[in-house]
């Protein structure tokens, strides 16, 4: 029974926020300085008169009433017709449909990548003070916060494919950039998540029960393998939830350093002119996917949980 | 003297050297190298940066561009002393901004608990969600870029891992013993949270946040990607490296000096903060 | 337990790996013939009534105006046998026979028509300067064109950008260029194949493929490792890299021009004097070294046009600070001009991130403008053209191409007529107007080029403008495009000698 209260609550809680974020996004775009019909009539090198501005803004839709607006958006976009760019009349849904796929299996796999070798690199870290794990992790730690990833992408592609020609990252393929792109991802969050989970570990070490368990005679990796490995487990992948939403920036980077057709180009250019539709429907879809992968965890995290409770009462 | 206060005072003064050696030498080394650092600023010939000299361009290390030139003929050590600023503007006032926003809301929440508690939670998903890319690009359009902005921007994007965690320690210390005799006492709220939650779990975050300081350079170089900071005349070193990307393989100097400027900067916080907890 | 998760899990990840690269690399490339061309940017859709497409569709190869220029800057056609002004607002247009659609369709005089009067209507608000255009078939090759107002240069309105030639087919449209669209990725890259209904040449062509690289880093790279044939284009300093590593890299004349708009309506440059100093402080040889090429620009147009200007300006610091101390401007013991409110003057220097070069030119000009004491402060901002109406600037670098379509007169009138709000640039003197009116009634010739330079000396003196440089761009090459020539700047990236 407090278990669906609980799921109701939590996709209550959603559907608030999406709502929320929504009205905001929607409010915001229209506070941009240059909105799209100046930058449609510039693209023609025609002059803003009033006339002109007028006919564009009809032209874009963009003279009905603000609710209107927003109530036709929000209907449309559950119903699969994210509506066409302001500035190119494309469609945008089969545009994200070919590229967020891309953008999300670097961020997604790159972060999952990274919760597994920061786990090793925790676990090693805790499990002896000052071993290779724990200077491991520190020097990834400040090795990637001083130098961003486009950097070691120029000597990655430099190295691999100019002077080795081991590789093709910008014909042929996707391949060859994606896995290079998920392994940087992959590089740039483990750091964090090593010290995280040695942290968590270093906590949970302290408490009353794991000093019983040593006194009943387990060893220490075992204790740390098998006994508090759960509620580790569960920090990671809190931890994972937030590493989940700043890869979409992060993507951005690697798809312009190996050129590759993920959804940032097409975001960027958007932005750039001041196109309401394509902002608008990347931020919901944006919250959509957090909400997916919120989801997962959850689930995850309950599994774990529930594991412990029973392992406990046996 | 009795022999309780001999013991008491030979104890302080033991504990006190102990001290002494620890922290004290730290922030002792800190002092002489600040004014190192000082007397080489003076020393060290500084240059205009708006001057281009096309035909001193990529030149290495000399005597009067003591880290050499980059592709415009601009002095790099001139460059990286007006960038300093900047850079250091941007981390403090993120961090400032995420680690002070963010722990209060969270503790808050964690305190009071129920709707605050869900109000809290759903804020700090929001500020998690929110993709700070767009968010970038949208406010520098409306205010126009400039460290200050990125500072702001930065701090608000990066509160949503301050909040969250601020939140699950105060929770989970709510429940310990000490708080609830507290309470029993009489203590007000304000005054528990003020003394006794906040002190407890601020260890924590200070390390957390002595991770994630000075990651805010490398995320603002990467707005240049987008189109932002780009105004090659308004420096700072993660534009710096933006700028030189492309002579990183012909001229290396030119990424290594700012990017070992941003490494030393990563490894202060680090060590000045990861120390704390260490040493507890 | 836990071996068997994480194992599970890599499965997992190396499968969604795969299926993601399946989903979107696919195919092998590298046939003998394939080219891969690096640019800026991607078009979104094949759509050539919406938007700046159709300037991209031309420079891709796909379409086609009818009349276009040649390397010197004339108007030839491929499509029209000749073209006659029967009166003030009538004109006779003769076909050349045999010319086809690319996919075998015959152009004719309806499917001219029929094109030409779908871009009319669609694009309500076309200002081309003899107001809105209709198209009639008389006969199979000869179209009669009427005009609202009055035009003498009607060629050059049959090659501006958005007059393409293009015929819908089911939901599809077809051109008449040397390539056909294949397969579009949006926003990223173009797949295209010869037509082979253009000329008797289809055959040589090779099959082209366009990529953008939004980074001007990466399209080098991807030039150095040898998988670009041509990079369109790259920057001033890794063409000089790249020509130091004895790579192939061509300076081609960019079309565009690189000029810088003052506020001369308020602030210090509201005052001619405060302009003319400046004016002869401007180092322009000093960019043109700085952009690895380009000459200095005389006008308001590229040296190869016949009407392209004569004006010379010498940088001269000293006479420069002569005229401001006539003037009634005075240093003070910093070296500090000293502007009307009394404290140093502060010129605020703005432009946009889309063209590097521009960058470079405003950092240049902010440091000689330290050498006559003058503080500049920089800014950068998204669209130009909307901040230039808010006039919180006092000089904006700015770039453009000045005669796309062969004819001086649309750009003059666009930034130089008195009182007309497309540009903001803001200059109001009734002479040149005068003069550009004449030209209107002028046929293209040495008298109506020599109207031409009349105006751009007038603009030199009074320095609504400063002309800045004429500007080259870089394209590298490989071996197999080593005697290609692109021409006109970006207007027509890939043309028909390709390959041949």
């Amino acid at each position: 029974m407090s278990k669906i209260k609980n799921s109701l609550i939590f996709t209550l809680k959603y559907i608030l926020v999406f709502l929320i974020i929504s009205m905001i996004i929607f409010a915001v775009v229209r506070l941009l300085p240059t909105p799209p019909t100046d930058q449609w009539l510039s693209a023609y090198n025609l002059p803003r008169t009033d006339e002109n501005i007028k006919w564009v803004t009809e032209k874009m839709g963009l003279n009905k009433p603000i609710a209107e607006q927003y109530i036709n958006w929000i209907r449309n976009f559950f119903v699969g017709d994210w509506g066409k760019s302001l500035i190119s009349n494309a469609e945008i849904f089969p545009i994200f449909l070919s590229k967020m796929p891309i953008s999300l299996s670097i961020g997604f796999i790159g972060t999952l990548l990274a919760g597994i070798l920061g786990f090793l690199l925790g676990y090693g870290s805790a499990y002896s003070k000052y071993s290779w794990c724990d200077k491991l992790s520190s020097a990834l730690v400040v090795l990637t916060q001083s130098l961003p990833s486009f950097i070691v992408a120029i000597i990655i592609i430099h190295f691999l494919s100019i002077k080795l020609k081991l590789f093709y990252f910008f014909s042929g393929s996707i391949i060859a950039p994606l896995i290079i792109s998920i392994l940087l991802t992959c590089l740039y969050t483990a750091g964090g998540l090593a010290r995280i989970v040695k942290l968590a570990y270093q906590e949970e070490m302290k408490k009353s029960y794991v000093r019983m368990l040593v006194t009943l005679g387990f060893s220490r990796s075992e204790i740390m393998r098998r006994h508090i490995l759960r509620p580790i487990l569960i920090k990671l992948l809190a931890a994972i939830l937030s590493r989940f939403a700043w890869v979409f920036g992060g993507s951005t980077v690697l798809e312009f350093a190996f050129a590759m057709p993920g959804i940032s180009y097409f975001l960027v250019d958007s932005m750039q002119k001041s196109d309401y539709n394509v902002l608008q429907t990347y931020v919901l879809v944006v919250i959509l996917w957090m909400f997916f992968i919120h989801i997962l965890l959850s689930i995850l995290i309950k599994s774990l949980d529930i594991r412990r409770l029973s392992n406990e009462q046996s | 003297m009795s022999k309780a206060n001999h013991t008491k005072h030979f104890t302080k003064h033991r504990c006190s050297r102990i001290y002494f050696t620890g922290k004290s030498r730290f922030i002792l080394y800190s002092i002489v190298l600040m004014i190192l650092l000082l007397v080489l600023f003076i020393l060290i010939p500084r240059h205009n940066i708006l001057h281009t000299d096309f035909d001193m361009r990529m030149q290495g290390a000399s005597l009067s561009h003591i880290f050499g030139t980059d592709h415009l003929g601009r002095d790099l050590y001139s460059l990286m002393l007006a960038g300093g600023g900047r850079t250091l503007l941007v981390v403090g006032l993120s961090t400032a901004i995420s680690f002070t926003l963010g722990s209060l809301l969270g503790t808050l929440g964690g305190y009071f608990g129920r709707w605050l508690e869900n109000l809290v939670s759903i804020l700090a998903d929001f500020f998690l969600v929110l993709p700070t890319f767009i968010l970038a690009m949208v406010l520098s359009s409306i205010f126009g870029f400039s460290p200050f902005m990125a500072g702001i921007l930065f701090g608000i994007g990066n509160m949503g891992d301050y909040i969250n965690q601020s939140l699950n320690l105060t929770k989970n210390l709510k429940h310990q013993e000490f708080i609830d005799a507290e309470r029993v006492i009489g203590l007000s709220h304000f005054k528990l949270i003020a003394l006794h939650i906040f002190p407890n779990i601020c260890g924590q975050l200070i390390v957390f946040m002595g991770n994630q300081a000075s990651s805010v350079v490398v995320q603002y170089s990467g707005l240049a990607f987008i189109g932002l900071g780009t105004d090659i005349t308004i420096p700072d070193w993660g534009s710096l490296l933006y700028q030189y990307r492309s002579f990183l393989i012909s001229h290396p100097h030119l990424v290594l000096i700012p990017a070992g400027a941003i490494f030393c900067l990563s490894l202060f916080f680090h060590l000045v903060f990861d120390r704390k907890l260490n040493r507890r | 337990m836990k071996k068997k998760l994480v194992f599970s899990l890599a499965l997992l990840l190396i499968c969604s790996v795969f299926l993601t690269a399946c989903g979107n690399g696919g195919g092998d490339k590298k046939e003998s013939k394939n080219m891969l061309v690096g640019i800026t940017n991607m078009i979104d859709k094949v759509d050539p009534t919406d938007g700046g497409t159709p300037w991209s569709l031309t420079s891709y190869g796909i379409s086609e105006t009818i009349y276009k220029q040649n390397e010197k800057g004339e108007l030839v056609s491929r499509i029209a046998d000749e073209i006659k002004q029967d009166d003030d607002l009538t004109w006779t247009l003769t076909l050349k026979k045999g010319i086809k659609f690319s996919n075998g369709d015959a152009v004719d005089a309806k499917a001219i028509a029929d094109s030409l009067n779908d871009v009319m209507n669609g694009n309500e608000l076309a200002t081309a300067s003899a107001g809105k255009i209709n198209f009639e078939p008389v006969s199979d090759l000869v179209v009669k064109i009427t005009t609202e107002r009055k035009t003498t240069t009607m060629k050059a309105v049959l090659c501006e950008w958005t007059n393409i030639i293009y015929k819908k087919v089911g939901d599809e449209y077809i051109f008449t260029g040397p390539y056909v669209p294949q397969k579009l990725d949006p926003g990223s890259q173009i797949e295209l194949v010869p037509n082979k209904n253009y000329d008797d040449k289809a055959e040589k062509r090779p099959n082209i493929t366009l990529k953008a690289f939004k980074d001007s880093n990466a399209m080098k790279q991807a030039f150095e490792s040898g998988e670009l044939d041509m990079a369109f284009t790259v920057t001033a300093e890794a063409a000089k890299e790249l020509k130091d590593a004895d790579k192939k890299v061509k300076d081609i004349d960019a079309g565009y021009q690189y000029f810088a708009i003052n506020n001369t309506e308020e602030g210090p440059l509201s005052d001619l004097k405060v302009r003319e100093a400046i004016n002869l402080t401007l180092d322009r040889e000093a960019m043109t070294k700085a952009l690895e090429g380009g000459k200095v620009a005389t006008g308001f147009f590229a040296h190869y046009y016949d009407f392209a200007g004569d004006v010379k300006v010498k940088t001269d610091v000293k006479k420069a600070k002569k005229i401001l101390e006539e003037a009634g401007y005075t240093y003070n013991d910093k070296k500090q001009l000293i502007g009307k409110d009394g404290n140093q003057m502060t010129l605020t220097l703005v432009t946009y991130p889309s063209r590097p070069d521009l960058q470079i030119i405003m950092q240049q000009v902010a440091g000689q403008l330290d050498k006559i004491g003058i503080k500049a402060e920089t800014k950068i901002v998204d669209n130009i053209d909307s901040f230039l109406a808010t006039r919180a600037f006092d000089i904006a670098f700015y770039a453009q191409h000045t005669a796309p379509s062969g004819d001086p007169l649309t750009s003059l009138n666009m930034f130089f007529r008195s009182d007309q709000t497309g540009k903001n640039v803001l200059y109001k003197n009734p002479d040149v107007d005068k003069l550009m009116d004449e030209m209107g009634n002028m046929e293209p010739g040495k008298e109506r080029n020599k109207l031409a330079k009349d105006i751009q000396d007038q603009v030199g003196k009074d320095l609504p403008i400063f002309y800045l440089v004429d500007p080259q761009w870089h394209i590298a090459v490989s071996d197999a495009l080593e005697d290609y020539e692109p021409y006109c700047g970006d207007y027509y990236v890939i043309n028909d000698k390709l390959g041949l």
